[in-house]
């Protein structure tokens, strides 16, 4: 099923993707994020740390799962393209397996954890919880609840940055989708390597926004290096 | 359009997009972001999810006529919206101080405050308001929104810290940003918080926050912020938009109320809340109004307050001294509103004054809960992000001292009976 078209569109088949948005303060964003990108305020001087894990059941690496750390930023409208649902800079990516990492660095330029990392899955009825551990030390526990699904295509975008430059690339999410503000989840950021940047963010244990896909479909459309992440 | 829309948000509402998507256009032209935007916008109308900016074509009374904005209809609705406080921006008294001046002075300033602008009206409405307030000197602006623009920004340095509480008005955060001090962000409300931070910093530093925060209708802890703000060293802004002619025995703000008047560094108003008029000031020492005359660019650089409104805000403040019993009025109504909604089961957050929230935590459910209560004969104004956090959105209850029992009751009885339609009160 995995497939790498054409077009240059890479697909990566999962299970369960969960996501929670929490507010920490823009100062400790500003810190992480390239100049030029605006992070999302919800609140003034507070903005979004975007955490989301992902069950992948098939993709050109396989079997795996992932860990992603972001901040949620201003997208860049394409002119006449459709427009991202949302967008994020990933600052910190762990994965389960060598393989998936040394795709994501190599095709995506992302910024790995570079540990493998477990995530184990607790489906519980109308919620989900993740534990993420290096070597049986607890790195992220996160609870995302349910709340009305419906089948969706969400467009989004993601900005990364290495030593080669700055990057873009458009992701569509396509599944049963639940979301909610119902701020009923929950996370614990332990301290461990992996979360050694948000030890003294002062992240809100509840996130404001839950996320959660079921037997969904990620679509990566190709690259784009950037001049600047304003401007073409 | 409709078609070309659908195309851009691809299998997205147009409620996931909001202000915050439209910031970046890829191109080098600066007006590339135009027509993204103004599709989003267009939708926006279309599909109701923009209620903003519909014409009012009466004084802001507690029954008003509205054009509605898609179909361009006149209704008659009751007002649950404005600010007016006091019931003052039609009282004929002011009228008639607005219509003398007009004759007397013309329509405008036709300058700078520090040129030409200044008339004896302005002159004696500063003089007035410093009398009231008991300070030295008040300083007027054309807006609230330059009052504190001004004010920050005419006064912190780079390199200087400004604190304000995380609920802050969005004049006091671009003053902020303005002055190119350091800011940070205390949680709203939060004097522990506030001490953390300030232990944090060093230099000079000012405390911003407000009497009654504008989007939550809830009181500033005022005593335990002084108590911190002495402790470290720090001078202490308070604007009180929503609280001056309101709180306390004469009306002089919460600072009356705690009895904290000369605890405060600097005291801001506005004109448009209480005195239904139109303008801001500065209230302190006389050096800081003199610093302020010259620093203040906001209000340098713009035309004064036009003469015709600074007259009938003199007439406004008269009567607000004059007649408690307007305050007294305003106290009754907030009593009776705040029991019959808390007797409905209606979520009111933490206000406890004459601005009431009704949140509903929901963007995508508040424009349709406000079309609705629009339908069933109530003007309530949406609250979304940015004036509020994203996830935070609310109507915005306003009670004035205007307000008779019988439009309150019914206000509550169509309220109720629609937040229950729509399954937000069970």
């Amino acid at each position: 099923m995995s497939s790498s078209n054409k077009n240059g569109l890479v697909q990566y088949h999962f299970r369960d993707a969960i996501g929670g948005f929490f507010e920490f303060p823009t100062q400790n964003a500003r810190a992480i994020l390239p100049p030029d990108l605006q992070p999302i305020e919800p609140h003034h001087g507070s903005s979004v740390l975007s955490v989301m894990a992902f069950d992948f059941h098939d993709s050109p690496v396989g079997e795996y799962g992932e860990l992603i750390l972001s901040i949620l930023v201003a997208p860049r409208i394409e002119q006449g393209q459709p427009w991202p649902r949302a967008a994020f800079y990933t600052f910190r990516l762990g994965t389960t397996t060598r393989e998936s990492r040394e795709h994501a660095i190599e095709r995506w330029h992302l910024p790995h954890y570079m540990q493998d990392i477990s995530i184990a899955w607790e489906r519980g009825d109308g919620h989900i919880t993740i534990h993420a551990t290096d070597r049986g030390q607890p790195i992220v526990d996160m609870t995302i609840t349910e709340h009305e699904w419906s089948q969706v295509e969400h467009r989004y975008q993601t900005f990364m940055t290495d030593e080669d430059g700055a990057y873009t690339s458009t992701i569509i999410m396509a599944g049963q989708f639940s979301e909610n503000e119902e701020e009923r989840g929950g996370i614990v950021l332990h301290s461990q390597a992996m979360t050694e940047l948000l030890e003294d963010w002062e992240v809100d244990v509840t996130p404001f926004r839950e996320l959660w896909m079921k037997d969904g479909l990620q679509t990566f459309y190709p690259l784009q290096q950037l001049a600047s992440y304003a401007r073409r | 359009m409709a078609t070309r829309v659908e195309a851009q948000t691809s299998g997205s509402s147009v409620s996931d997009y909001d202000y915050s998507s439209f910031f970046y256009s890829s191109s080098d032209d600066p007006f590339a972001i135009l027509d993204p935007y103004n599709d989003w916008y267009t939708k926006a109308i279309q599909q109701g999810y923009y209620l903003f900016a519909q014409a009012m074509s009466t004084p802001p009374r507690g029954r008003i006529d509205v054009t509605e904005g898609l179909c361009h209809q006149h209704v008659k609705l009751l007002n649950l919206s404005s600010y007016n406080y006091l019931g003052l921006s039609y009282r004929p008294e002011v009228i008639a101080a607005a219509k003398a001046a007009l004759d007397q002075y013309g329509l405008g300033a036709a300058g700078s405050p520090i040129l030409s602008g200044t008339m004896d009206v302005h002159v004696q409405l500063e003089e007035e308001l410093a009398r009231f307030k008991g300070k030295e000197a008040v300083l007027v602006f054309p807006t609230g929104y330059s009052t504190n623009l001004g004010m920050i920004s005419g006064l912190m340095r780079p390199g200087d810290w400004i604190l304000a509480d995380q609920n802050a008005h969005a004049s006091i955060v671009d003053g902020a940003i303005l002055s190119k001090a350091n800011v940070r962000f205390f949680k709203h409300n939060n004097p522990g918080d506030l001490e953390k931070k300030l232990k944090q910093t060093s230099g000079k530093r000012l405390v911003a926050i407000e009497g009654v925060y504008s989007m939550d209708g809830d009181v500033c802890p005022l005593p335990e912020i002084v108590e911190v703000c002495r402790k470290y060293g720090a001078r202490i802004l308070l604007d009180e938009a929503h609280s001056a002619f309101v709180y306390g025995a004469h009306g002089r703000g919460i600072v009356e109320q705690f009895g904290l008047e000369n605890e405060v560094d600097i005291h801001i108003g506005t004109f448009s809340k209480a005195l239904g008029g139109q303008g801001g000031y500065v209230a302190g020492t006389r050096k800081l109004y003199n610093y302020l005359k010259g620093f203040a660019r906001s209000r340098v650089f713009s035309c004064a307050l036009s003469p015709v409104v600074a007259a009938g805000v003199l007439q406004s403040l008269r009567i607000a001294q004059a007649e408690p019993q307007l305050r007294d009025r305003l106290w009754e109504n907030v009593r009776y509103i705040r029991s019959s909604l808390e007797k409905e089961g209606v979520d009111v957050g933490d206000s406890t004054s004459q601005i009431i929230p009704i949140m509903v935590r929901n963007d995508r459910r508040i424009f349709q809960l406000c079309h609705r209560l629009f339908r069933a004969g109530v003007y309530l104004q949406p609250v979304v992000y940015p004036a509020v956090a994203k996830h935070r959105s609310r109507l915005r209850v306003s009670i004035s001292a205007s307000h008779t029992f019988e439009q309150l009751d019914e206000g509550v009885a169509i309220l109720v009976r629609v937040l229950r339609e729509e399954g937000i009160l069970l």
